[in-house]
């Protein structure tokens, strides 16, 4: 008899995971969920901690499920000095106290950059992808092998939901990506041109793997800065090996526009996050590109959000011009979400039947779902499907979820379109002379 | 505490007074959502440069015998008006009843004669420059005459601590100038409560008629891009807060001047002589965790990083003793705080996992909790917890101060001399003996400069 985990997973191969009967599911979920918390709490010592804190040591029901769920400050809640110092078995210890590796798991054994250490944890068989935050400090999300096995069978199974695209190698592919790296949409981009693109046809912006300490070095440099020990000739030579990697993009993107130009009558592969997607758009345009020029059966995926409000705030009209008649991956996710929330033809962003979305409060305290209708709050969830680390966490984005059915005629939840993060529907206006040091560092280096 | 009555404010929708020169504004009210405040007139906002302000040319005597005055009557409080503001205050503040209480009980203290003359005497020199032409004399035996002008002043005053507006009015009275004091939406009371006691003081005195306090949504172009003009003022005095200050810059340029009290923070450094006796590890952790609470750590003198001179173990005793003290009430904090946030507190359950390398003190009521680590943690300590860290000398702490550090506790006070230099150095600006963060008094500098020297306006007769 397969566990509820197991059967939730297999419903990303039952043709419409989105179309299940909702009492079923809610079941299902539950029980998972238990499951998923009786195994993860003997694994993950901060869900350990969390669950004797908080005294919740079952699940009855969703509201157990709110004290014990993370915020994104615990996959990043390594002290930086571990880096600088190169203590990598330290910050392995830390790590493990976030997922369920065990310290004895990986060698680390000469390590001598983040960049190794991330690698000696991906040849142990799981994946720490990585996201970056305004601070510049990275978080590090563990998947196993199990989570990864299962992200590319989404991919296979619902690219495109609700009109999945059959998984053909048959385009030409772009990606305004590096050609590898700890990074989720990174592998994603990958997968599915394997998946969805002619061997051997895939166009990179840069040949380079992305390195998690380049990613790191604002957060290393802003940390010297801080100390007081940065130098003006470090800070300058920072700013102008941002500059030059950004001219050798801007040539590479160059590279690609041209391509695409060229072969704008085949099926193309192009995915991108949403300001690289932004800047092709652009210089596309600029190349006689029109709006909805491209073949019908080019697949587009985009993501990432608007971080820092770096694009205009019509940037998603502005694709949907663009990108008028071909395919299209929309969706609401996150890295910390496995599969994300995917757009119905009604538009809304539908659940998948191994997250239960739970809205809370803005302070993150109080559980706001209904059985009806719809709610505003903070998205939190429990992703049940989630092995290599606890999958409850709370979000910074402020949603409306509708609990009723969709119009489309799916049951939900659905996620409606008008998503916002906290951060950026404005501050409250409260003036207190305390700071942190971040205020005499914000602002002085890129990024 | 604060969820249920930010609720209950929210409501009944709190009622925010304007002052516009010295009278409470009777104008029509906007629904600001968790409050109500009177729609703003741009025009009455200013005073006109083509003639003098109303106090320019009262003496210095009268204006320190209004400001004595209104200080027996905020004692007093007889209307009631701080009274009210203090029960509109606790709807809103972060801060517990009992602080915001005892720190209103003593806003009088900053309306003390020897006080106001202190900061007259020791950052101007006397009261002659205000009233009038002081002589100077200049090589050659030149002879020229300087006078400390009263300005126009907008104050983006902080609300954390409600003492920040009494010292705003005392400061812009001092000056003889106009004040346009704008209100943070963390402290929307106080300001107008002290403006409205000093005019029932005085109804229509020229000092009273030098003021406004109004609200505005920080950084509303629609207000700061009309009124933050050299037509209108000559500085803007802005408290803390980043996008504050980095808003009030967009306006600074030629004839409007930025006097900016910038966002700090604050530590202490305890010395190996804490370690001999009980008695002296008593009074260290007693005084360290005073510093640490002043406004249940809000504040920018609050210590939330303290370096202790010794080892793991040393620093493990010092961190056990402190913590224990933070949960007592003092007189500008209470033995209750609010529990500590979802964020921090995940760091630090991270940290106590790294146990030994880490060690924590205290749980997330709000009582206090002290982590002990090897270096500074990466996050910001705040309410009411403190980051211990053993160091093999005081000289090596120097290094974690910087030019956002504003205050540095010493125990014992004996050995500030030795590390006064260094700390200067690392941009500190401030060395006071453990224990004495808290209330700085008046006719220092501030920030690293004289406050009221930087508002005047310093004109010559050459």
């Amino acid at each position: 008899m397969a566990t509820a985990r197991e059967q939730i997973r297999a419903l990303v191969q039952s043709g419409d995971p989105f179309d299940q009967p909702a009492v079923g599911v809610r079941e299902l979920q539950l029980e998972a969920a238990r499951e998923t918390f009786t195994a993860q709490r003997e694994r993950i010592p901060l869900l350990r901690t969390r669950a004797q804190e908080t005294g919740v040591h079952e699940i009855t029901g969703p509201d157990d499920l709110v004290p014990l769920l993370f915020s994104h400050t615990s996959y990043k809640s390594y002290p930086v000095s571990l880096i600088t110092a190169g203590r990598w078995d330290r910050l392995l210890r830390w790590y493990t106290t976030v997922s369920v590796l065990e310290p004895g798991d990986v060698d680390m054994d000469g390590v001598r950059d983040i960049d190794e250490w991330t690698d000696r944890i991906t040849a142990a068989g799981h994946r720490p992808y990585i996201t970056s935050g305004t601070s510049g400090k990275v978080s590090f999300l563990n998947c196993d092998a199990g989570d990864l096995s299962f992200l590319h069978d989404i991919l296979e199974n619902l690219t495109c939901w609700p009109d999945p695209l059959p998984p053909k190698p048959t385009r030409r592919g772009y990606l305004l990506a590096p050609a590898s790296g700890p990074m989720r949409s990174v592998d994603g981009f990958r997968w599915h041109a394997e998946v969805f693109a002619r061997p051997g046809e895939t166009r990179l912006l840069t040949e380079e793997p992305m390195r998690v300490s380049e990613l790191m070095s604002s957060a290393l440099l802003r940390r010297r800065m801080a100390e007081g020990t940065a130098t003006p000739q470090e800070i300058s030579s920072f700013e102008t090996a941002s500059e030059t990697r950004e001219q050798e993009l801007g040539a590479a993107m160059d590279r690609i526009v041209d391509d695409i130009a060229a072969h704008r009558d085949e099926p193309l592969l192009i995915a991108g996050m949403n300001n690289q997607q932004f800047t092709l758009i652009q210089a596309l345009r600029t190349r006689g590109v029109p709006g909805g020029s491209l073949h019908p059966d080019t697949l587009v995926l985009s993501g990432g959000g608007n971080k820092g409000r770096a694009l205009p705030d019509d940037y998603q009209a502005q694709f949907a011009a663009f990108y008028e008649g071909v395919r299209r991956v929309r969706s609401y996710g996150m890295t910390e979400l496995q599969g994300s929330c995917l757009a119905c033809e009604k538009g809304n962003y539908h659940v998948p039947p191994w997250v239960i979305p739970l809205v809370l409060d803005e302070a993150g305290e109080k559980l706001l779902n209904t059985e009806h209708g719809v709610v505003e709050g903070r998205f939190a969830f429990l992703d049940v499907s989630l092995q290599g680390r606890w999958g409850g966490l709370i979000s910074g984005d402020r949603v409306f979820v509708d609990f009723s059915p969709c119009d489309c005629g799916r049951p939900g939840p659905t996620v409606l379109p008008d998503i916002r993060r906290y951060g950026d529907l404005g501050g409250d206006d409260k003036i207190t002379c305390a700071a942190t040091l971040d205020s005499y560092v914000r602002g002085m280096i890129h990024g | 505490m604060s969820d249920t009555t930010l609720d209950a404010a929210a409501a009944t929708s709190v009622a925010v007074v304007h002052v516009i020169r010295g009278e409470v504004d009777e104008g029509p009210l906007l629904d600001l959502g968790r409050f109500t405040a009177p729609e703003l007139d741009l025009d009455r906002l200013v005073w006109p440069r083509t003639e003098p302000g109303p106090a320019f040319h009262v003496p210095v005597a009268e204006i320190v015998d209004l400001l004595v005055e209104t200080g027996e009557a905020l004692k007093a409080d007889r209307a009631g008006l701080l009274a009210e503001a203090l029960d509109r205050m606790v709807g809103v503040s972060p801060l517990p009843a009992e602080v915001l209480e005892r720190a209103y009980a003593v806003l009088w203290r900053s309306f003390q004669r020897p006080g106001l003359y202190a900061q007259i005497d020791h950052e101007l020199g006397g009261a002659d420059v205000l009233d009038g032409w002081r002589e100077v004399r200049l090589p050659g035996d030149r002879i020229a005459a300087t006078r400390a002008f009263p300005p126009r002043l907008v104050h983006i005053i902080a609300g954390n601590a409600p003492g920040v507006a009494a010292m705003s009015v005392v400061r812009g009275a001092l000056t003889k100038g106009v004040n346009l004091l704008k209100l943070p939406s963390n402290d929307l009371f106080t300001a107008t409560a002290i403006l409205r006691t000093m005019a029932a003081v005085a109804p229509g005195h020229p000092v009273v008629r030098s003021f406004s306090a109004v609200y505005w949504r920080g950084g509303d172009e629609s207000v700061e891009s009309v009124l933050f003009r050299p037509q209108f003022f000559d500085k803007l005095v802005a408290w803390g807060g980043e996008a504050t200050i980095r808003g009030a810059l967009r306006y600074v340029g030629p004839g409007l001047e930025l006097v900016s009290f910038d966002p700090k923070t604050s530590i202490s450094l305890i010395g190996r002589e804490a370690f001999e006796s009980r008695q002296a590890l008593a009074r260290a952790a007693d005084a360290g965790a005073a510093d640490a609470t002043f406004f249940n750590q809000q504040a920018c003198v609050a210590s939330r990083f303290q370096f202790v001179e010794g080892s793991w173990e040393d620093a493990d005793r010092y961190a056990a003793l402190l913590c224990e003290r933070l949960g007592v009430a003092r007189e500008f904090s209470s033995a209750d705080g609010p529990r500590v946030a979802a964020e921090l507190r995940e760091e630090i359950d991270v940290l106590r996992l790294l146990a030994p390398d880490y060690r924590v003190w205290g749980g997330y009521d709000g009582r206090g909790l002290v982590i002990r680590s090897p270096e500074p943690v990466d996050f910001h300590p705040d309410g009411k917890i403190v980051d211990v860290v053993p160091v093999a000398a005081l000289s090596e702490a120097v290094m974690h101060a910087g030019v956002a550090t504003q205050t540095v506790g010493v125990y014992p006070d004996t050995r500030k001399a030795e590390l006064r230099d260094a700390l200067a150095c690392a941009g500190v600006q401030r060395v006071v003996s453990l224990g004495g963060a808290g209330g700085m008094p008046p006719g220092l500098s501030h920030d690293g400069f004289y406050p009221l020297q930087r508002l005047m306006r310093w004109v010559n007769d050459e």
